[in-house]
């Protein structure tokens, strides 16, 4: 009886001790959020996923939002010890910095990969690549893989240079710049947009725009989405650490947020995580040198 | 020492088990579901489905098999002068039980007998229900050598035996003046069946001569347990494997492996004690449900009831989404077993004969 | 038995009530009895709501087919998403998704979306129901299956292709048939 009561008492110690928060220790992890639109939205997507890590791995976690145009200035500064971007900034790392690949994102219809579409009105009188001659076109920022790089690329593989036969092309300005992208060539401002099929996916889904508004020109192979990596100097330890949270993570996980208990991935935009290998971003690197652009920029 | 050669008991027990095996796996060839050539649980909640005691469509058909086990025996029963109106014996505990034993079976997916089969047509995952089956059957032995009595069946004045196997007739002539309240799938499982004389003439055939041998599988497993080779029960049920392993092979339908099996999941502590349900059930109430529907056929109204609890547990079990599927089991499906089993655990412990 | 008068009684008794019972059934049109109609048409009443079943999804997602068959396969996955605004959680968006993404070549969402779909249907891998899809789901099964197989070989941490890989063990179990 005596053994049966100490037994209980250590099992009861033991399962308060469990129910109590552990304590952080340790300097904190500084996790670069890339911005997609403004620092309100970043933060307001990714503390909880911060928090969540914090929680997970025990060290007092930081997220910082970043710009894109900043990221790697400040990632080579030392800045962040994991960085959250596209893919085509994590060749642009990985090239430069030696970032390590961590987890690719997932959502929408392709899971862990995107792709990039070349999109008109549905009445439009364009029919294919040839016809953009001479054509107003829409891309989205410089360095989104799926909202320029893609379709960058596809016209120079078809023999089409945007730079020579456009009539002349922009790039948006601001926040929401995929939507401005999109909402461009529907207004008629444009004959012709870049725009990332995951955008589409998600502006028809919440009513925004309808699947008859527009036809798609030409669609870009599928490449792997928004990637977390963490930088050479993290201990491999950690760095496993953090990337077992992350491909663990399920919808159903959740943190508390100024007295608000949320889903991880809801907030964040998430479907999930996913294992990618280094050579399933080699499409993006093919992509890069044939447009010119960074990390394999040549003048 | 193996049983006598000579002994006439020991060929129609081999008889019995070849023709489990053989005709279990044929029945399949000529249109049951796949690996479900016989399989108590699942034709009985086919049948429940058919009475209206549940509403997936894809699971209501008079299954004819269970029909002619229950007419089988007691035409046997009858012509050999064993047929018996007996009962008395912890009736609601057995009604009870039955409902239990498709539990188990509906979160495997099978009942013993499908159990045997799926493991002679490759599917591997039924190992787990082997080894749950043995354990249960072990665990109930162990019960019984304790003192575990559900209690003496007694002769029954009134043929209150005869009531089980009138409801079976009554079931025949639904089947086959086919009244518009009687439920038949045109899709899914219970759409797949033999053609309805064939299926009718081997339950008949396979319900007299498991009267006339007391063949059963979890029978078997006891015997086999307690005596090893000496069993003629023992013996019955190699024959039953090799019958039905001999038959897949030959028909083509060995499909050796994990995955992809039909009518199966990969679940393996689910399927494990599922089975271990069933298995120590069916020790303390004397058989499992293919041996509930003999004995409810010879006058045995204790087994009557738990075949009446076994129609109720195959409506319950598609009812209440507790049946597994190949896409595993359901949290009701986990529950109603851990359920079941604390039911085994009330009855050893009530119906404990500690006075020994 | 037929001892006495009661006995006699009794069997009298059973023949009348037996006869009576065979002369009620053999009479009986059918509108005699409501309640008993009223069973009589639930499998016809059943059998109607499945083809209108058939044919609501028939008819709703015909633009997503057109397309799908005039080979723009990313405007029927819009529609699908569109369709899915009005028709949240319907098993045929995600079968439609799985076939469309089964075209583009992404095996291992073709396979999770079919299996999702066969989770909530079953009709279809039922070759007897007019939803069947039995060759698509084979063919996704056959050529989908291997490949994610091979990457989780590489890959035996990725908890994702694990999952990818069950459901694929799961589309192959229910095409093999078997009790449900």
């Amino acid at each position: 009886m005596k053994h049966l009561i100490l037994i209980l008492t250590f099992l009861l110690a033991g399962a308060a001790l469990n129910g109590c928060e552990q304590p952080l220790e340790g300097p904190p992890i500084r996790i670069g959020y890339m911005n997609c639109n403004s620092v309100e939205e970043t933060m307001q997507r990714f503390r909880p996923l911060t928090a969540y890590l914090e929680q997970k791995l025990g060290r007092p976690c930081e997220a910082i939002p970043v710009d894109t145009q900043d990221l790697e200035s400040r990632f080579a500064a030392g800045e962040f010890d994991f960085v959250h971007g596209n893919s085509l900034l994590y060749i642009i790392l990985k090239e430069n910095h030696d970032l390590q690949l961590i987890a690719t994102e997932k959502r929408g219809q392709f899971g862990s990969y995107t792709a990039g579409a070349i999109i008109v009105r549905r009445d439009s009188q364009i029919q294919s690549l040839e016809d953009l001659r001479g054509k107003r076109m829409i891309f989205g920022p410089q360095l989104a893989p799926t909202g320029y790089l893609a379709q960058y690329d596809l016209m120079l593989k078809a023999g089409f240079d945007p730079d020579r036969e456009l009539d002349y092309y922009a790039l948006p300005r601001g926040a929401f710049k995929h939507e401005k992208v999109i909402y461009g060539v529907y207004f008629g401002d444009y004959d012709v947009a870049a725009a990332p099929v995951l955008d589409l996916e998600i502006m028809t889904r919440e009513g925004k725009i309808s699947a008859d508004d527009f036809r798609i020109l030409a669609q870009s192979e599928t490449i792997p989405y928004c990637t977390f990596g963490a930088a050479k100097t993290v201990d491999q330890g950690l760095a496993e650490k953090f990337r077992k949270v992350l491909l663990d993570l399920t919808p159903e996980a959740t943190v508390e947020i100024d007295g608000q208990r949320l889903k991880v991935l809801d907030a964040a935009w998430i479907d999930g995580f996913e294992a990618l290998l280094d050579q399933d971003y080699d499409p993006i690197r093919v992509m890069a040198k044939r447009v010119n652009m960074p990390p394999y920029q040549e003048f | 020492m193996s049983p006598s050669l000579y002994d006439r008991h020991f060929w129609v027990i081999l008889a019995a088990g070849v023709g489990l095996g053989v005709l279990g796996v044929l029945l399949a060839v000529w249109g049951n579901p796949q690996n479900s050539g016989i399989c108590v649980s699942c034709f009985i909640e086919n049948s429940s489905g058919a009475l209206g005691l549940h509403d997936n469509e894809r699971m209501q058909y008079l299954r004819p098999e269970l029909i002619g086990f229950v007419l089988g025996s007691i035409f046997c029963a009858s012509v050999f002068r064993e047929f018996r109106s007996r009962g008395g014996s912890a009736p609601l505990a057995r009604l009870v039980s039955g409902v239990f034993l498709i539990v188990g079976s509906a979160v495997f997916i099978g009942c013993p007998i499908k159990l045997f089969l799926r493991l002679t047509a490759g599917d591997l995952t039924a190992i787990a229900g082997v080894v749950g089956l043995f354990a249960g059957v072990w665990l109930g032995l162990q019960g019984l050598a304790r003192g575990i009595d559900l209690g003496r069946t007694e002769d029954e004045r009134g043929a209150t035996g005869l009531l089980v196997p009138a409801g079976f007739v009554l079931l025949l002539v639904f089947l086959l003046a086919r009244p518009a309240f009687i439920f038949f799938s045109e899709r899914g499982s219970a759409a797949q069946h033999a053609p309805l004389m064939i299926s009718l003439l081997v339950g008949l055939l396979l319900g007299a001569l498991a009267q006339r041998s007391r063949f059963c599988i979890t029978g078997s497993v006891r015997d086999g347990l307690l005596m090893g080779s000496r069993s003629p029960l023992f013996w019955g049920f190699f024959a039953f494997l090799l019958g039905a392993f001999g038959t897949n092979l030959v028909m083509g339908r060995f499909s050796f492996g994990f995955y992809g099996q039909p009518g199966a999941h990969l679940e393996h502590l689910w399927s494990f004690l599922g089975m271990l349900l069933v298995g120590w059930l069916s020790v303390l109430i004397g058989g499992c449900p293919f041996r509930q529907l003999i004995k409810a056929g010879e006058g045995d109204a204790d087994a009557g009831l738990a075949v009446v609890g076994m129609l109720l547990g195959g409506g319950l079990v598609q009812s209440w989404g507790i049946a597994a599927t190949a896409a595993g089991v359901t949290l009701a499906g986990k529950v109603s077993v851990l359920v079941g089993l604390a039911f085994v655990l009330g009855l050893s412990l009530l119906f404990r004969d500690r006075t020994a | 038995m037929l001892r006495d008068r009661f006995d006699q009684l009794m069997i009298a008794s059973l023949v009348v009530v037996l006869l009576f019972a065979a002369v009620l059934l053999a009479g009986a049109g059918p509108g005699e009895n409501n309640r008993a109609a009223s069973v009589m048409n639930r499998q016809l009443e059943r059998e109607m709501l499945y083809q209108a079943r058939v044919a609501f999804i028939e008819r709703h997602y015909s633009p997503v087919v057109a397309l799908r068959n005039s080979g723009a396969l990313q405007e029927a996955l819009l529609k699908l998403e569109e369709l899915g605004r009005t028709l949240p959680g319907a098993a045929h968006n995600d079968l439609m998704s799985g076939d469309i993404l089964l075209r583009m070549g992404h095996f291992d969402r073709a396979l999770t979306k079919l299996a999702a779909a066969v989770r909530r249907n079953a009709d279809y891998v039922d070759p007897a129901s007019p939803l069947s899809q039995r060759p698509l789901v084979e063919s996704a099964v056959s050529e989908g299956l291997p490949l994610v197989r091979d990457r989780l070989r590489s890959q035996p941490d990725s908890r994702s292709l694990a999952q990818v890989v069950k459901d694929g063990y799961y589309l192959q179990s229910r095409l093999a048939g078997g009790c449900e």
